[in-house]
């Protein structure tokens, strides 16, 4: 079927339409939604409000740009909605000198990995690391736009990105690391 | 380094796992949850139509005629009794001139009302119970009576019109005059 046409129906809300829609962009949804979430289950309540907004907003969709960008773009606003609401009351400001020390070895290392594992490598980032390294390196926003979105500073983005980098890097290397020994 | 974070960038870009089993049923479900408060729909239509029978069966049950007949039959003594006021006054003003007019006062102004009432009292006490009668909003039948056997000794007005105090002043006066003629002389 056709993607306006599939539109055209869901928005009638034509049953087969919606799954048809849900099977295109499930993947797609599940694995942005992995991505900021802290563990599956919360990407997989993420992915269900993200599902839920787009069949609701699909009438606002117009065709200018391309569907599967709109549908990302909705995707990356429900998780950092969702990062928001944990974020109230909870003052996050992990600060430690690791990334100095696996910037230096991460260098020297072939670092290899599974997606699985580099999944759970970004899940176990500080939620504010995790964000703020997904909508810069990940989506490609710049760091104006990333302190907009989460009203934070330009300069805290700039920070927490340097830091969340760190951290990815020393999780990968002690991957590495351990997988080598392994083998060994 | 900077090739390790492009590649994990680009690895997590085009990441699209299998979605979970059972995820299309409950976004379906929360879909329906969703659904608008106004949307209509036959369960909510029952419960509004139950909600309107209960209201109605309830807005019966308190307003029952027979209640409101009750509630008029018990006004009627306590207007009556309103209306024995007037008559009791009637009655001791037909007696006393005095009483007449300090009661026409107290009708204009209340406060003059309250100043004759303290006279009386001072002078007498059976002129207090007159005035008493006079000024107490709710006077039954009995008490009518009452106020026209004790209005035939109706003389105390009369002893209102030469209140003591004055006299008392005029002494405390022709003491000075009288100091004042002693000096004189």
């Amino acid at each position: 079927m056709e993607e306006k046409v599939l539109i055209q129906s869901c928005i009638r809300g034509d049953k087969s339409a919606q799954r048809l829609l849900y099977k295109k962009f499930s993947s797609l949804v599940f694995g942005i939604c992995l991505r900021y979430a802290k563990n599956r289950m919360e990407a997989e309540d993420s992915m269900q409000e993200a599902f839920v907004k787009i069949y609701k907003h699909l009438k606002d969709y117009q065709s200018a740009g391309s569907f599967e960008g709109w549908v990302r773009r909705i995707s990356v606003n429900t998780a950092i909605t969702s990062y928001r609401k944990t974020l109230k009351g909870r003052l996050e400001d992990e600060i430690d000198d690791r990334s100095e020390y696996a910037t230096s070895l991460v260098e020297n290392h072939e670092v290899d990995y599974t997606m699985e594992e580099l999944m759970l490598c970004v899940q176990a980032l500080p939620s504010g690391y995790r964000t703020v390294f997904n909508l810069y390196a990940v989506e490609g926003y710049k760091h104006k736009e990333i302190a907009e979105m989460l009203e934070i500073d330009v300069n805290t983005s700039k920070s927490q990105f340097s830091r969340a980098k760190g951290h990815l890097q020393k999780a990968l290397l002690d991957l590495s690391a351990r997988k080598i020994s392994f083998e060994v | 380094m900077e090739n390790l974070m492009n590649k994990v960038a680009n690895d997590l870009k085009n990441y699209a796992p299998q979605a979970p089993a059972g995820m299309e049923n409950r976004i379906q479900n929360a879909l329906a949850k969703k659904k608008s408060f106004w949307a209509f729909s036959w369960y909510t239509m029952n419960v509004y139509l139950v909600a309107l029978v209960v209201a109605g069966v309830l807005a019966l049950v308190f307003s029952n005629p027979s209640e409101t007949i009750a509630v008029a039959q018990n006004s009627a003594p306590a207007a009556t009794e309103v209306k024995a006021i007037p008559a009791s006054v009637v009655n001791l003003s037909t007696n006393n001139n005095e009483i007449l007019n300090a009661e026409n006062e107290s009708k204009s102004t209340p406060v003059k009302t309250t100043r004759e009432r303290k006279i009386v009292q001072e002078e007498s006490s059976s002129s207090t119970m007159v005035v008493e009668n006079c000024q107490t909003a709710v006077i039954t039948e009995p008490a009518a009576i009452e106020v026209a056997e004790t209005v035939e000794v109706q003389r105390m007005p009369e002893e209102i019109q030469v209140p003591k105090p004055k006299t008392e002043v005029i002494k405390a006066k022709g003491r000075a005059l009288k100091l004042t003629r002693f000096t004189g002389k």
